[in-house]
């Protein structure tokens, strides 16, 4: 068995922080675009590409040494068209109302490029268990914006959140919905502008995180008092 | 120091921002006297707010990335708080004014790195984002109530918000009218008020007298506000010709809506426009083909704001092929050229 490329550590913070697929390498924009406008949505589609993500990544990994590299990408994407088509079913026959609503964006998460890129630059190169892991932090950083996302965009634009929730969790979860607003709705943050700013605030937001964290973890430079009196230094 | 490009010719008199911008203001002057004459002194609180929070957000923004405050004295930020302020209807709530000058200041101007940067005019900017999210707030009109008119709105009465007395603009109404034959239209007062289409033309003229200050003091130059206002009189009298008993008659695309105003102080926006001449009369003519095509065929009643966005888009392209001829070049050749130099 031969050994990851890279430690199980770094697997977890690449995927989830420093190569999150929706922040960082802006992939799979598609549906993190259009199905974010309720929590219920992104939550739907975070799971059905977390399944996709996982099952292809295994089953990539497991046939690593048998394709040929010619022809790896046609066969990654016959993989993860399969488990698409796994997914799909699977939501029919449990979730259909959230299956209708999500509509073309269920089977166009074959043409996600985040999942062929976690195939071909990672699942192909590693062992199965930790192509396993590096499939679920990647796919947990893609929720998880997803997520955010859909919250930011349900909470503004309807001014609730978790409403609809029986739609995924059956009648249990009919009576999540919490209303924050009825009067004050920004009906464009659930059209496809407020996607648009969402994400861009979401990166802003990201990349502030990580300017404050370097500033945090270079030592401070102490300003002397009395400025060098040395004017030319270069010559000797 | 002068942030504004300003075509050719390059030697002119040291005219700085904000003397521009104080111009424009003082520019605005009688339509803004004109709209608080017919709609009520809503209009002038509606200004109040939207000119103070955009000021507020140019502070807090100049301050977040280390600029001086002094750039503040260049009034840009008043003058988009006043062009944001005058398209609000007198009765709309104040936080849709502090919400329409966050948005100008802040997505619209600051991110794109303040002053001269922003690809879109940031006032339409903020118009279109009120208008497609608060619909309602942004499109009802009170009743024109002139004082001394004797009418029974009363002047004041539209500080009362809701409970004033709201009137169809003349758009509204036409685009409301279903499947009624222009002449019925006319006929019925009900549905738009006379007073309603006389004061909407006043105020046109208004802005038009203030749109020839700045022509007169060469703060715009007349071909581009011509090409948009004539563009919308040709293109509206086509679409009329086609069928004329229901289609509006092309003087209601002069005098309705935001379409002088537009003309004069929004499209000659000098950052998020054209800068060669060609290329603002192409500007000019591509803003009202689209005003007109969203007026007769689209959903919203004036398109004006969502025309001047589109327009921006297509800035740098018709500026990258309308190159002004280089004084004491040849005229381009059309056509394939050898590129050797002649011997």
């Amino acid at each position: 068995m031969s050994q990851p490329t890279l430690p199980y550590r770094q697997i977890a913070t690449d995927g989830l922080w420093n190569n999150n697929p929706a922040l960082v390498q802006l992939l799979g924009l598609c549906p993190l675009l259009a199905v974010t406008n309720t929590f219920v949505n992104a939550l739907g589609l975070g799971l059905a590409t977390l399944l996709v993500l996982l099952g292809s990544n295994l089953s990539v990994s497991l046939v690593r040494h048998h394709v040929p590299s010619s022809v790896r990408l046609p066969a990654f994407v016959m993989i993860i068209a399969s488990f698409v088509t796994c997914a799909e079913l699977l939501m029919q026959a449990f979730t259909y109302e959230l299956y209708q609503i999500l509509g073309i964006f269920i089977p166009l998460i074959v043409t996600n490029c985040m999942i062929l890129g976690r195939a071909d630059a990672f699942a192909s190169k590693n062992p199965p268990l930790p192509a396993l892991y590096d499939g679920l932090m990647v796919s947990l950083g893609f929720g998880g914006v997803l997520l955010l996302l859909g919250s930011l965009r349900e909470l503004l634009g309807q001014g609730t959140l978790f409403s609809g929730m029986d739609l995924l969790l059956g009648p249990l979860a009919a009576d999540w919905k919490i209303t924050f607003f009825t009067d004050f709705q920004v009906l464009i943050m659930l059209l496809p502008p407020g996607a648009f700013f969402g994400t861009g605030l979401l990166i802003a937001l990201k990349n502030l995180i990580d300017q404050e964290r370097k500033k945090r973890a270079q030592p401070q430079i102490i300003a002397s008092d009395q400025p060098s009196r040395r004017v030319r230094i270069s010559q000797t | 120091m002068s942030w504004i490009q300003i075509s050719s010719p390059h030697a002119h008199n040291q005219v700085t921002t904000d003397q521009v911008m104080r111009q424009v203001l003082l520019a605005c002057l009688p339509g803004i006297s004109a709209l608080t004459w017919f709609f009520g002194p809503g209009i002038l609180i509606n200004l109040l707010f939207t000119v103070s929070t955009a000021v507020a957000a140019e502070a807090l923004v100049l301050r977040l990335r280390g600029r001086s405050l002094g750039l503040l004295n260049d009034y840009s930020a008043v003058v988009t708080g006043v062009l944001i302020g005058v398209c609000l209807p007198a009765t709309a709530p104040w936080w849709i004014a502090i919400l329409g000058s966050l948005f100008a200041i802040l997505m619209g101007k600051q991110l794109f790195g303040g002053l001269g940067q922003n690809p879109f005019n940031p006032a339409m900017a903020a118009y279109a984002f009120l208008l497609v999210s608060f619909p309602l707030q942004v499109s009802i009109w009170p009743f024109p109530a002139p004082p001394f008119s004797g009418s029974d709105a009363g002047w004041l009465n539209s500080l009362a918000g809701a409970d004033a007395l709201t009137g169809a603009t003349a758009l509204d109404a036409w685009r409301n009218k279903g499947l009624l034959m222009a002449d019925e239209f006319w006929a019925d007062t009900s549905r738009l008020a006379p007073a309603m289409t006389q004061a909407w033309a006043s105020v046109a003229l208004a802005w038009l007298l203030g749109g020839l200050y700045l022509i007169y003091r060469r703060l715009i130059n007349w071909q581009l506000p011509v090409a948009f206002l004539s563009t919308l009189f040709i293109a509206g009298a086509f679409v009329w010709g086609l069928d004329t008993s229901h289609q509006a008659p092309p003087w209601l695309h002069l005098a309705a809506g935001s379409a002088v105003f537009a003309a004069f102080f929004i499209l000659t926006d000098p950052v998020s426009g054209a800068t060669s001449l060609k290329g603002k009369i192409c500007f000019g003519i591509g803003a009202g083909l689209i005003v007109i095509a969203i007026r007769t065929w689209g959903t919203y009643p004036d398109g004006v704001a969502f025309s001047v966005l589109l327009m921006n888009f297509a800035a740098p392209a018709l500026d990258y092929y309308t190159r002004p001829r280089v004084y004491g070049q040849s005229r381009a050749k059309k056509g394939l050229q050898s590129k050797e130099p002649k011997a």
